[in-house]
């Protein structure tokens, strides 16, 4: 087996498997809420938010990933203002920062010497550079995520499914509209070295959209999501390793693959 | 048309009640009281502003004015402000207002039995009826033993039968509980039939009193153009019947006449 040798041998192999399956676990808290909330495009527009925090962080010449923690956490906060004062809702709001992100990230990056490849790297990531700091980031966020979510369980289901109720019997609803955007934030940012730009989307909707389907509960739907990630990156993670496909990608193909098998049997059944 | 009201303790009071929604002002100067234990229906026509006192007055959106509630609340609100979409099941969606509560499983279990729905409690609220979903939001309203229950327009999306079944379900409750009960509802015929008082509502308040002091004619007199706004689903169709019959029987005596006059030329 090539693989178990390769792993065993290398380093950045292990790293990225052990990446992948960290992101999977991280995206699968978060998607089923994002889907539920009518929030899908959040992964696209704080994926590109990070771009313009690269872009800040790489011709100023500071710590990236600070930027890049730094630009999603703008945006998110932006998205909650626009959304708090009522006049957006949060996909429209959404709709009006990505593209002013991503124009200032093209506008900055045009500035610096390194646009090609840094470029590249971001908008469709780049497993193979995971480093020992990026796992314990996604670690970190990992649990973070998972305890928070499974803390406020009860407050985030009334927060999406009746949020006028859940704050009239006494649920802070924005401070957990606040703390999703963030740790969402802090998800995507982790992932980035694995989705990049362009396929981050699809790791935070796919999954959600899958445990939609069928799932009883918010929790249920999030055992559900992660699994759902868990397959698709093992698979995509093997297909691209033996056929030298890009990992992110190639991932994101087999879970709409997977989405696609799971509607045609529940039509099927139904 | 502000009426005498009786001289009972009173639970609600609204003073000089205004709300601008943008550069829109929605009502204008609401004053009123409501007794302990009563049952008041609030009707108007769709725009006057019904859903949006109870909003003010339960603190959902900025008001002018004073608003006192001299007890705890329970609220059901309009059927749609649920997402029927998320798989939430009925013990969940009750407990609610109980949620800290150690033994809140008994409590929703009891309230269920109460409102006619035992054994649903693990049912996902999406796969209730309107019915069903009115009697669960009742539920959840209830289950922390309100003073005052506020209810907006309870009974849309439910079938005629289902809607005065609901009533009598409220009333009993008002008298074994002795709550209060504040609802907003569009079936005027209902409410003068379950309700002890009515209050009448387009941008500012037209009449507020009790129910057998008032007609439905005393109301169409007040608004003048009664079958413009105030009617039940019933007066809708027997009035909608009405017409259609007076238009076909008018068609049919026209043709008739042109016959005739065809024939006498």
């Amino acid at each position: 087996m090539g693989i178990i040798n390769d792993l065993a041998n290398f380093e950045f192999l292990r790293y990225s498997l052990i990446a992948t399956l960290l992101v999977s676990l991280s995206t699968g808290i978060v998607s089923p809420i994002i889907v539920y909330r009518g929030m899908e495009f959040i992964g696209d527009g704080l994926s590109h938010a990070i771009f313009a925090g690269v872009a800040v962080a790489v011709v100023a010449n500071f710590n990236v990933f600070l930027g890049a923690i730094l630009a999603t956490v703008v945006f998110a906060y932006l998205i909650y203002r626009l959304n708090k004062s009522e006049a957006f809702h949060e996909s429209t709001a959404i709709g009006i920062l990505l593209p002013v992100f991503m124009s200032i990230g093209v506008i900055v990056f045009s500035k610096s010497p390194r646009y090609t490849t840094d470029v590249t790297s971001y908008l469709f990531g780049n497993i193979l550079m995971v480093v020992k700091e990026d796992l314990y980031f996604l670690v970190a966020v990992t649990i973070l995520t998972g305890i928070a979510v499974f803390a406020n369980l009860y407050k985030i289901s009334y927060w999406i499914s009746d949020e006028a109720m859940a704050q009239f019997y006494g649920i802070r609803t924005n401070t957990i509209k606040l703390s999703i955007l963030f740790l969402t934030s802090f998800v995507v940012v982790s992932a980035l070295k694995i989705a990049g730009v362009i396929v981050m989307g699809a790791f935070l909707v796919l999954p959600g959209v899958f445990a939609k389907m069928s799932a009883n509960s918010l929790k249920q739907a999030i055992f559900k999501a992660i699994n759902f990630n868990l397959i698709s990156s093992l698979l995509g993670f093997l297909v691209s390793y033996y056929f030298d496909l890009p990992p992110g990608p190639t991932i994101v193909l087999f879970g709409f693959l997977l989405l696609v098998i799971s509607i045609s049997w529940n039509k099927w059944k139904d | 048309m502000e009426q005498v009201r009786n001289s009972k303790e009173k639970i609600i009071a609204v003073k000089d009640l205004s709300v601008t929604l943008g550069e829109v002002e929605v009502l204008k100067d609401i004053s009123f009281e409501i007794s302990k234990s009563s049952f008041t229906g609030i009707i108007g026509p769709n725009g006057a502003g019904k859903s949006t006192l109870i909003k003010a007055i339960l603190g959902f959106i900025d008001y002018e004015g004073m608003v006192v509630l001299d007890g705890t609340v329970g609220y059901v609100p309009q059927l749609s402000s649920f997402n029927r979409e998320f798989p939430m099941n009925v013990y969940d969606f009750v407990r609610l207002p109980i949620r800290r509560e150690k033994n809140w499983k008994e409590k929703v279990d009891s309230i269920l039995n109460e409102v006619g729905l035992e054994g649903f409690g693990i049912k996902l609220v999406g796969k209730l009826s309107g019915g069903e979903f009115q009697r669960a939001a009742l539920a959840r309203a209830l289950i922390s033993k309100p003073d005052i229950l506020i209810l907006d327009e309870p009974e849309a999306g439910v079938d005629q039968m289902g809607k005065a079944k609901f009533y009598d379900l409220l009333n009993s409750l008002k008298q074994e509980e002795n709550i209060t009960i504040l609802m907003v509802s569009h079936d005027i015929g209902l409410i003068f039939e379950k309700c002890d008082n009515v209050m009448c509502l387009n941008k500012t308040l037209h009449c507020h009193g009790p129910t057998e002091s008032m007609s439905i004619e005393d109301i169409k007199k007040t608004f003048g153009e009664f079958d413009i706004w105030i009617r039940s689903d019933d007066h809708y169709e027997v009035e909608h019947e009405h017409h259609e019959h007076q238009t076909h029987s008018e068609a049919r005596n026209d043709r008739k006449q042109r016959d005739t006059n065809g024939h006498n030329k």
